[in-house]
């Protein structure tokens, strides 16, 4: 029944037991046992103790609901509630929030230690009411990830995973008492590579993705524009969970219906480019490997990717792959190619691209993706912002038509590939380059575990010489692949970066929840997918075949280089005046 | 910026983050975020790090305060010797509760223990200790740093 | 008997050949010459020594517990924190007779192998920071510290540590967690210190008080400690008494005393001053437990779970206190002191002293005194250290004694 090593909260979820808990997540262990919301009893020790720390053994008897227990449970979360009576209307995760789930659980009375209406002695003391936090923060200065303290349960999930899974440490405890609090030092503005972990996490909405949706429906209810969506790869099989459906359903036609029915122009699904991103990477390889370096080459679709480059290893600049990621790529196609083919007048259409990612939001941004006064894509709206467009509007997904994408910058609905499932880039990049340097045609690339935690490598055959390569996800184990690249020591030729676990499948503006458990049903639906799928190849793709020989000429060409290739910029500077990273 | 003075003197070992912040204390008013850079470099630490550590003792200040601050004494000896009253004098003269922010050049907040229960009832104001002080006094003590 | 306050006053505190003198450093030199580590350990066992910082918990189980692990590197601290309101026993050492608490911890470190020694001192005690390293550098002349300690293979280090304000870093793992550099937050147990402690080496952690004792126990030999004092407790323990009595201070008893002999016996207290009739007193500082004329009997020893000698401050209230004024402090005291990470404690405390200030006005609100047990009721039971429990101690017993008092 139990496992070894197991603790009485986990052994209890596996066997559907209800124990509630706010600082304890399956992918962040060992359980620190704050919130205090687990406690027990158990013939083993006096008193309450936290079931997140206590080990399953032989002969020990649990209770998990008696009158004390729950009575501790709900005056718990009473003090909790304080801080959040009456503000769930106007929060983001209204209806999606795990501190209101827990109060229906417990039938909690959110305003027990709050003053209600009719106990108030003067007006003043409802303002006091309304901000009865004494210290809040609200951070949204950055594009993709909004803080607002007063919602903060101080459970540390946040902090731990930015910390201890992605490395990078953005968020800290602050102050004592009950001042206590997560932060930035200084309550600077969030600086870090936004890869939305964080957000993922958080059980309410102290820190949630940010909500852009007011400008998509801005856009399309403007009857002079134009809306072009794009649809990034896994939200194919993650979009059906806003819905209700099982992890891993196959929700491509609801996806196009609800974005069309939104009152989106055009639907395009972004991996209809995949094989034109293909063979722009495998061009520039090619030059990297005639050229003899610099190696290895790093692929640049990962904004959060870019990001930690940019700040913390600017000597790692010239390594990264100068092809723009998938979705700026069909979204300057659009303005371009598109524009020019129905004869649009490119300033009247609006790109959105729909992804699972919150740092793409900061990568529309950048100055270097927009021609001109023109953006290659005008805006990012996550999966999650979807599930807020789908509550709101209160569309009856179930009875719309079954509609399929529109053919990709009006080509055809393509044949592409699959970006999310991570290695894939990697593995068609590489396969493309052999085949085009030695006539070879691979059809299964060998990924065995390197010694590096989390890190695939493989190695290819060519005339003469061998390329490794290898894939890698979470930021944290990049680390040590980049000390050996700062260090001379690595001997890999391409590195692909996904900087969330388990890939773009765990992005920061996924479905949630986004466990380890839920992410790998995805990537095994995607699999699966891929396997029924008849996958075309670049050289039948209409997609690459159209556009190379009515605009981009030819690969690596200068217009394709104008268009679908990009620069970086060193931020380590501004990086350490503000803050400091060993 | 003096603190690399202050450096000179101590090993970069965890044991002396503390110390060194206290340091710090005794020649600025408050530490700055320029501070914490260097002491994350010389430490092997990140500013989210130190901040946090920083913010949670009493005696580390991390931004600047432009009032004076007053504190009584509030534990059970100083209470016993009239302590509640030392502090109703003071909001009866300057107008202002703990917690509020209303006169402009003080601010009364709260104070624990400094086992001195045999003096008491104490009163700070900034850094200084006064004892055994009686309602009486509270004018006298204000007043000396109004001018 | 006066184990600890012996000389206090007679000898110049900062001349350590005023403490040689009356047998200073005595122990030090038996125990490097004549007994073994195992044998110090023997001795305070046989002493029956209980932790002066309030738990009572018996001194030798934590040194054979850090004498079990095999690490080279270990350390020995000595708790100086004493942040409990109403509790300077420790200042009080420091400013009468510092070189007891050196002499002690060598002893101690000795016993345990450990070659590395500090003093946690509350941030507060400035002064006595620098006593301690004035006195450090006079034993370490004399090599009564140091390398080669009297000749001996024995070394040891002491270094003075200064706290940074922070009640709560009196408790151990939060002690040691601010000494590596991190928030002062209490870490979960098990691991003991004794076992992982500073840096994840063996540590163990005394009180000053608790120290202090060490020299008598190695000079005069445990069966003499063990005769004095009760059979619970041997031994003294200085109470700090405070409050509406004639003669208030630190006043050295044998364990076992009654709260009615400190109180008001004429060698220690000193009785309620003029005009002052006795309400309450509250044993072992603000985190201590209340009692009013029925309990003054009662022997004050180590592991009474009715009543907790704690810190063995006594403060005492007569009839003409403000009790809100005293809940008020209280709540007050634990909402500042509160290290933020457990839900019941961070928002309890908080929750708690909002409301005492609305007692204090006479402005309750109609559910007030509801939320008040309920907040007592978490705090008692679901905290993650036991400050919580202290948070609630002195309201539950306040409320039991002076409920109309209280909400008339």
């Amino acid at each position: 029944m139990a496992r070894d090593g197991e603790t009485v909260l986990e052994a209890a979820r596996r066997a559907g037991v209800k124990i509630p808990s706010l600082c304890h997540h399956p992918d962040l262990m060992p359980s620190e046992g704050i919130c205090r919301l687990c406690l027990i009893k158990t013939n083993n020790s006096k008193g309450l103790v936290p079931s997140c720390q206590t080990q399953v053994c032989p002969d020990l008897e649990v209770i998990t609901d008696d009158e004390e227990i729950i009575k501790t449970r709900k005056v718990n979360l009473e003090l909790l509630w304080a801080d959040h009576a009456g503000k769930c209307a106007q929060c983001a995760k209204n209806g999606n929030c795990e501190l209101q789930r827990l109060a229906q659980e417990y039938d909690v009375d959110e305003f027990k230690f709050v003053p209600r209406r009719n106990e108030l002695l003067s007006d003043d003391e409802l303002d006091m009411l309304k901000n009865n936090w004494i210290h809040t923060v609200y951070d949204d200065a950055n594009p993709c990830i909004v803080r607002d303290s007063q919602y903060c349960v101080e459970c540390r999930r946040c902090i731990r995973v930015c910390r201890d899974i992605q490395s990078i440490g953005a968020l800290e405890m602050n102050y004592r008492s009950s001042m206590t609090n997560v932060g930035t030092p200084y309550e600077m503005p969030l600086d870090c590579i936004f890869c939305g972990q964080c957000a993922n996490l958080c059980p309410t909405a102290a820190i949630v993705e940010k909500d852009e949706t007011e400008l998509l429906l801005k856009a399309i209810n403007d009857p002079q524009i134009i809306v072009v969506a794009q649809v990034d790869s896994s939200i194919k099989f993650t979009f059906g969970e806003l819905l209700g459906c099982q992890v891993g359903t196959n929700s491509i036609e609801k996806i196009v219906s609800f974005l069309k029915t939104l009152g989106c122009d055009y639907v395009f699904d972004s991996s209809a480019l995949a094989n034109l991103a293909v063979v722009e990477e495998a061009e520039e390889f090619i030059g990297r490997i005639r050229k003899g370096g610099p190696f290895p080459m790093l692929t640049s679709w990962c904004p959060s990717w870019i990001i930690l480059i940019e700040k913390y290893y600017p000597e790692l600049i010239a390594n990264l792959s100068s092809c723009k990621s998938l979705q700026q790529m069909m979204g300057v196609l659009i303005k371009s190619y598109f524009a020019y083919r129905k004869k649009f007048n490119s300033k009247t259409i609006f790109s959105v691209s729909v992804t699972p990612c919150t740092s793409k939001k900061y990568e529309v941004r950048r100055s270097d993706h927009k021609s001109g006064d023109i953006a290659d894509v005008d805006l990012v709206i996550t999966v999650r912002e979807l599930g807020r467009l789908l509550r709101r509007k209160v569309i009856d997904v179930e009875k719309l038509p079954q509609l399929d994408f529109d053919p990709a910058l009006g080509i055809s609905t393509g044949g592409g590939l699959l970006f999310d499932r991570s290695g894939s880039l990697a593995e068609e990049t590489i396969k493309t380059v052999v085949e085009r340097l030695t006539g070879k045609k691979i059809s299964l690339i060998d990924w065995t575990d390197s010694k590096e935690k989390n890190v695939k490598e493989a190695t290819v055959v060519l005339a003469n010489q061998e390329l490794k390569i290898c894939i890698i996800n979470g930021i944290k184990n990049t680390r040590p692949i980049i000390q050996k690249i700062i260090s001379g020591k690595s001997d890999y030729h391409f590195i692909e970066v996904m900087a969330c676990p388990d890939g773009c499948v765990g992005g920061g503006g996924q479905p949630l929840p986004s466990d380890r458990a839920v992410r790998l049903k995805r990537i095994e639906a995607i699999k699966a997918w891929e396997e029924k799928s008849r996958l075309k190849k670049a050289n039948e793709d209409p997609v690459v075949n159209t556009l190379y020989h009515e605009f981009l000429f030819k690969p690596g060409s200068k217009i394709a280089k104008k268009y679908l290739h990009t620069s970086y910029v060193n931020r380590n500077e501004a990086l350490l005046k503000t803050l400091y990273k060993p | 910026m003096g603190i690399q003075k202050i450096l000179l003197a101590y090993e970069p070992v965890k044991i002396n983050i503390l110390p060194v912040l206290k340091e710090i204390k005794k020649i600025k008013e408050y530490i700055e975020r320029e501070d914490l850079i260097e002491l994350a470099k010389y430490f092997d630490l990140s500013v989210e790090e130190l901040f946090s550590l920083a913010s949670f003792f009493d005696e580390l200040k991390t931004k600047p305060e432009n009032k004076i601050i007053i504190r009584v004494c509030s534990g059970n000896a100083c209470t016993n010797e009239g302590a509640a009253l030392v502090r109703r004098q003071i909001e009866l003269l300057l107008g202002i509760e703990q917690g509020n922010d209303a006169h402009p050049k003080f601010k009364l907040e709260t104070m624990s223990c400094l086992g001195l229960c045999d003096c008491g009832p104490i009163v700070m104001v900034n850094d200084q200790i006064f004892e055994r002080v009686l309602p009486s006094d509270v004018d006298d003590i204000l007043s000396s740093y109004i001018k | 008997m006066k184990l600890i306050t012996k000389n206090w006053g007679e000898i110049d505190p900062l001349n350590i050949k005023a403490y040689q003198n009356k047998s200073g450093y005595l122990a030090l030199k038996k125990v490097l010459r004549e007994m073994s580590p195992t044998d110090v350990i023997e001795e305070i066992k046989k002493s029956g020594l209980q932790g002066r910082g309030g738990a009572g918990c018996p001194v030798f189980l934590k040194w054979e517990a850090a004498t079990a692990e095999k690490l080279q590197d270990k350390y020995y601290i000595v708790n100086l924190d004493e942040s409990e309101p109403g509790t300077f026993k420790d200042r009080a050492i420091v400013d009468n007779n510092p070189h007891l608490i050196v002499e002690g911890m060598t002893i101690g470190a000795y016993a345990i192998g450990a070659k590395k020694g500090i003093i946690y001192i509350n941030g507060h005690y400035v002064k006595q920071a620098e006593i301690l390293r004035l006195v450090l550098e006079q034993a370490a002349e004399k090599e009564f510290i140091g390398k080669s300690i009297m000749g001996s293979a024995f070394d040891f280090e002491i270094t003075v540590f200064s706290g940074a304000g922070a009640y709560i870093c009196g408790e151990e793992t939060a002690l040691i967690n601010s000494l590596e550099g991190k928030r002062g937050e209490p870490r979960l147990r098990p691991p003991y210190p004794a076992k992982e402690g500073l840096f994840g080496k063996p540590t163990v952690i005394n009180n000053a008080e608790t120290v202090a004792n060490i020299p008598f126990i190695i000079n005069r030999g445990a069966k003499c400690f063990n005769n004095i004092g009760s059979q619970k407790s041997p031994g003294t323990k200085l109470f700090c008494i405070t409050g509406s009595v004639k003669n208030p201070g630190v006043h050295e008893a044998p364990l076992g005393t009654t709260p009615q002999e400190l109180i008001f016996n004429s060698v220690y207290g000193g009785g309620l001053r003029e005009g002052k009739d006795f309400l309450f007193a509250q044993i072992g500082g603000s985190s201590g437990r209340l009692i009013n004329r029925s309990k003054l009997d009662y022997p004050l020893v180590f592991g009474d779970q009715d009543l907790p000698i704690g810190s063995g401050a006594i403060f005492v209230a007569d009839t003409l206190c403000d009790i809100k004024e005293h809940l008020l402090s209280w709540a007050g005291f634990f909402h500042r002191e509160s290290c933020g990470k457990c839900v019941p404690c961070r928002e309890g405390t908080y929750r708690l002293w909002e409301i005492a200030k609305r007692l204090k006005n006479k402005d309750l609100r109609p559910r007030d005194s509801e939320n008040i047990e309920d907040i007592l009721w978490v705090l008692e039971r679901s905290t993650f250290c036991p400050l919580g429990k202290f948070a609630a101690t002195a309201w539950r017993d306040a409320l039991a004694m002076f409920k109309d008092k209280i909400f008339k």
